[in-house]
C-alpha cells in the first residue's frame, strides 16, 4: 500500500483517506456484519473430528486489495499467454513429444510425474483445450513486479471466495466501492459456462452440461453447488451418472438424460474406478471409456497434473519460448531441481534459507520453509531429499509483499498472493482480478486455507 | 431447471425430505408451544399425561418414559436433545437435505433454514431461552413459514415443487391422524357423553395443536363438541390441515408428477392415493374413520418412502 512510510500510492489515496474517517468500533462493525453473512450463507468448512459438526467461516478481511488497470493489463497478457503454451504442451506431450525429442525438457521429468496419464497417450480433446480452467498463484516480489509461483492446472477452487468476497464488499462498503470505478467481476459464471459449452464433443450444439462433485462432505462443496446454481445446471455427484455403450446419461426422474461436458471437481485419481483408482466410490464406471470414444468432455482434461508438476514448472519460460517463439511477460521464482546433482548440493548446503517442497503436494502441505524450520525438519526433508530428489524442489525464502489487514481492531500489514482464475475455450477470459489470500499469522507466509490463511476481495481499477 | 422432468432422481429425494422434516418441526413445535402455554391451566398429573401423549404423537415414546414424565425436561429434551425426534434433530436433518441441493433452492430459502439451525444450536449451549420456552418455539414455527412462504412465492411450480408438496402433506396427514389417534385412544368415551369441564383444556389443545382453533369456532361457533372437533380435523374439505384436505392435495401432486414423467399407467403409490381421499371425504361414521386413517396414511407412508 506503501510507497514511502506514511505515503500512501495514488492507488489505494482514496481507500486511505476514507480508512482515516471510521472509527474502529465502526470497522469492527463492519467485519461483524461480513462475518455474519458468511455464517449465514454457510460459506463454512467444518472442523474435523468435531462430532457436534462446529462449521468455521473462512477469514475474510475487511480492507480490499488493488491492482490498477495498468499492472492488470500486463497480468492478463502473461496469464493469456501462459495458458496458451501449456496447453500446447500439454497436447504435445500426450501426442508427438517435440518438445522431448528436442531435448527442452527432459524426457524422465515427464514420464516420472505421477500425474503423467499414459491412458491419455494419442487420446482427441475437443478443441485441444486441455486446460479449461486454470488458477494460476502470483506474487509480488520486492521489485514489484509479479511472478508466477504456481500453475494450478487440474481442479482450482476459490473462485467461489473471489465472488462471495465482493458480494460482502458490496454490503459492508458499498460507497468506497461506488466511488472507485472496480471492474465486475459478476460474470465469471456466464464466462465458465461458456467456457464448458466450447467443449461439446462432436460440436453437439446445445449441450447438457453438469458440475460432478465428489459431493457434500468435500470441502469445496459450497464452490460446486454454487457454481451450479450460477450457471443453472445439475450438480451431479457419481452415483447420480451411469455409462451405457460409451455413453454417459444422468439418472432424473423421467429415466435417462445424456450428458455431453462434465464439468468435474473430482481428481483424476477418482474419476473412473474401472480406469484408475478402483477403490473410489466417487467417479463413474466406464466415464473413460466414453471419454476415449469422444461422447463426452471433461474439463478440465485427464492427466493436465503433469504441467502443473511444481518441478516441470522450472521449465515453463522454456515451453513459452518453444512453442510461441516468444519472451515470458510473467516470470518464474527461481527454482532449483534437487534431480540434478550440482543444484541438489547447493540447496542441501542453504537450507536455512530456501523452501522446499515437495512437487505433487497443494494446499502448503509438505513443505520446509528454511528460516522458519527448526534443525531437526532440515535433517528430516534432507533425508528426505536425499531418498527421492526428483520428488522436490527449492526456492528462495520470497519476500511476499504485504497489505494493511484489520486484525483485532488494528491494522496491520500482512503477505498476500493472488490467484487470478483463466477460462480458456474458444476465446481465452480472465476476470479481472482474482482470489487474494492472506497469511494471517503475524510473520507467516503461508496463505493456504488449511494453514491459517484468509482471504480479502480484490480491486482491479479500470 | 426443475420444469419438465429433467429433475435428477436424488435432488427429488432430498426436496422430498426437505420439505418432509421442515413440516414435522414446524408440527413438534407447534406442539411443544401449545403445552407449554397451556400448561398453567393443568394439575401436574394431567401435565403429565399431556407429555406422554406429545411423545406418543411424534411416535417417540420409548419404555422409560411411559410413566411419569416431567414435562420441563421433556420440553428441553425434545428441541435440543440428542434424540431423532428433537426439533434440532429435525431441522438439522432438513437442512442436511437442502445442502445437498443448494443449487436448486433460493439463497434466501438456504440462509433462512441455515439461520434457524445455528439458533437452534445455540439454543443447546445456551440455556436461558428455558425461561421463556414458548418464544423459542414461536421462532421455529415463524421461521418456518418464512422458508414456506419464500419456497411458495419464488420457486417454480415443477417437479421439484411438487415433491415438496407431496411431502408436505403427506408428513401433515400422518401427523394430525397421530395427534387424533392417541387423543381419542384416551377421550374416546367424549364422543359419546360431551366435554367435561376438566377435559375441555385437552380438547383445546388438540384445536391448538392442529392449528385449527380459529378455523373450528368459525365453522362450528364456540361450543367445543368432540364430534364437531373431530369431523372438522378430518373431513373438512376447505380447512389445510384435514386429513381430507391433505388426501387431495397428495393425489393431486402425484398426478401432476405422473404427467410431468410423461407415465400413463397409475403407480402403486397413485391407486394408494386414490383410495385414501374418497375415504376421506365420503365416509360417514366419524368416529371408525379416524382409527382407519391413521392407518392408511401409514401404509401410504411406507409405500411412498
Amino acid at each position: 500500500m506503501f510507497d514511502v512510510p506514511g505515503q500512501p500510492r495514488a492507488h489505494y489515496a482514496a481507500l486511505f483517506e476514507q480508512l482515516g474517517t471510521l472509527s474502529v468500533a465502526e470497522l469492527e462493525r463492519r467485519q461483524q456484519v461480513a462475518d455474519r453473512a458468511f455464517l449465514h450463507q454457510g460459506i463454512t468448512f467444518t472442523v474435523y473430528g468435531d462430532s457436534r459438526g462446529t462449521e468455521r467461516i473462512f477469514p475474510y478481511d475487511l480492507l480490499p486489495r488493488i491492482i490498477t488497470g495498468e499492472e492488470w493489463q500486463r497480468l492478463e497478457r502473461g496469464l493469456m499467454q501462459r495458458i496458451t503454451a501449456l496447453n500446447l504442451f500439454l497436447r504435445d506431450i500426450y501426442h508427438e513429444g517435440r518438445i522431448l525429442r528436442e531435448g527442452v525438457v527432459p524426457r524422465d521429468l515427464i514420464f516420472s510425474c505421477p500425474h503423467y496419464r499414459r491412458e491419455m497417450r494419442s487420446l482427441r480433446v475437443a478443441g485441444d483445450r486441455y486446460v479449461s480452467v486454470a488458477g494460476t498463484d502470483l506474487v509480488r516480489l520486492a521489485d514489484g513486479q509479479f511472478a508466477v509461483l504456481e500453475d494450478n492446472l487440474r481442479v482450482p477452487s476459490g473462485v467461489s471466495y473471489m465472488l462471495a468476497n465482493r458480494a460482502v464488499m458490496k454490503r459492508t462498503f458499498s460507497r468506497l466501492l461506488a466511488r472507485h470505478s472496480v471492474r465486475s467481476i459478476d460474470h465469471y459464471a456466464q464466462a465458465l459456462l461458456r467456457t464448458l459449452r466450447d467443449l461439446s464433443p462432436q460440436g453437439r450444439p446445445n449441450p447438457t452440461v453438469v458440475l460432478l462433485t465428489p459431493g457434500v462432505f468435500n470441502s469445496a462443496y459450497f464452490e460446486h453447488a454454487f457454481l451450479a446454481r450460477q450457471m443453472g445446471i445439475e450438480l451431479v455427484e457419481g452415483r447420480d451418472l451411469f455409462v451405457h455403450d460409451n455413453v454417459v446419461y444422468m439418472r432424473t426422474t423421467s429415466g435417462a438424460k445424456r450428458v455431453d461436458v462434465i464439468y468435474r471437481r473430482v481428481d483424476d485419481d477418482f474419476v473412473d474406478p474401472l480406469a484408475f483408482r478402483a477403490d473410489s466410490q466417487l467417479g463413474v464406471t466406464g466415464l473413460f471409456n466414453a471419454y476415449r470414444a469422444g461422447n463426452v468432455s471433461l474439463g478440465n482434461a485427464i492427466g493436465t497434473g503433469v504441467a502443473d508438476d511444481k518441478a516441470v514448472y522450472a521449465y515453463v519460460p522454456a515451453i513459452i519460448k518453444f512453442y510461441l517463439d516468444e519472451d515470458p511477460i510473467l516470470g518464474n521464482v527461481e527454482t532449483y531441481l534437487l534431480g540434478d546433482p550440482v543444484q541438489r548440493d547447493h540447496v542441501l548446503q542453504h537450507l536455512p534459507e530456501l523452501v522446499v517442497k515437495a512437487v505433487g503436494e497443494s494446499g502448503g502441505y509438505g513443505m520446509l520453509i528454511g528460516p522458519h524450520s527448526t534443525a531437526a525438519q532440515r535433517a528430516q526433508f534432507r533425508d528426505r531429499i536425499l531418498a527421492n530428489p526428483r520428488n522436490y524442489i527449492a526456492q528462495p525464502t520470497l519476500d511476499l509483499s504485504c497489505a494493511p489487514c484489520f486484525i483485532d481492531q488494528h491494522v496491520e500489514p500482512r503477505h498476500i498472493d493472488l490467484r487470478p482464475y483463466i477460462l480458456a475455450g474458444e476465446k481465452t477470459v480472465i476476470v479481472p482480478g482474482g482470489l487474494t489470500r492472506v497469511a494471517l499469522r503475524r510473520g507467516s507466509l503461508v496463505v493456504n486455507s488449511s494453514q491459517g490463511g484468509g482471504s480479502k476481495d480484490t480491486w482491479v481499477l479500470e | 431447471m426443475s420444469g419438465g422432468g429433467q429433475m435428477l432422481s436424488r435432488v427429488a429425494d432430498h426436496l422430498y425430505w426437505l420439505s418432509r422434516y421442515l413440516e414435522r418441526a414446524e408440527h413438534t413445535a407447534r406442539l411443544l408451544e401449545i403445552s407449554v402455554t397451556l400448561a398453567a391451566d393443568r394439575t401436574p398429573e394431567s401435565q403429565s399425561r399431556q407429555g406422554v401423549r406429545i411423545l406418543s404423537a411424534l411416535q417417540a415414546l420409548d419404555a422409560q418414559r411411559a410413566g411419569l414424565v416431567d414435562f420441563a425436561l421433556l420440553a428441553v429434551d425434545l428441541t435440543v436433545g440428542d434424540r431423532e425426534e428433537s426439533l434440532l434433530a429435525c431441522v438439522s436433518h432438513a437442512r442436511e437435505n437442502a445442502r445437498q441441493v443448494r443449487e436448486q433452492i433460493s439463497v434466501d430459502m438456504w440462509e433462512e433454514l441455515n439461520r434457524l439451525y445455528l439458533r437452534l444450536q445455540a439454543a443447546r449451549e445456551d440455556r436461558s431461552w428455558q425461561e421463556q420456552p414458548e418464544d423459542l418455539f414461536r421462532d421455529v414455527r415463524h421461521s418456518v413459514y418464512l422458508f414456506k412462504g419464500m419456497t411458495s412465492s419464488t420457486m417454480v411450480r415443477g417437479e421439484g415443487w411438487q415433491y415438496m408438496e407431496l411431502a408436505r402433506f403427506l408428513e401433515r396427514s400422518l401427523n394430525t391422524s397421530m395427534l387424533l389417534d392417541v387423543h381419542l385412544r384416551e377421550f374416546h368415551d367424549s364422543l359419546r357423553t360431551g366435554v367435561e369441564a376438566t377435559e375441555y383444556v385437552e380438547w383445546l389443545s388438540l384445536l391448538r395443536c392442529c392449528a385449527s382453533f380459529d378455523a373450528y369456532v368459525r365453522a362450528h361457533s364456540g361450543s367445543i363438541r368432540p364430534l364437531h372437533v373431530v369431523d372438522f380435523l378430518v373431513l373438512d374439505a376447505q380447512f389445510p390441515r384435514s386429513l381430507r384436505f391433505s388426501a387431495d392435495r397428495i393425489e393431486e401432486s402425484l398426478k401432476h408428477l405422473a404427467r410431468l414423467a410423461g407415465r400413463t399407467q397409475p403407480a402403486r403409490v397413485e391407486r394408494l392415493a386414490g383410495c385414501c381421499a374418497p375415504r376421506c371425504s365420503s365416509c360417514r361414521s366419524r368416529t371408525c374413520c379416524t382409527a382407519t386413517c391413521c392407518r392408511r396414511s401409514n401404509t401410504f407412508d411406507d409405500s411412498a418412502a
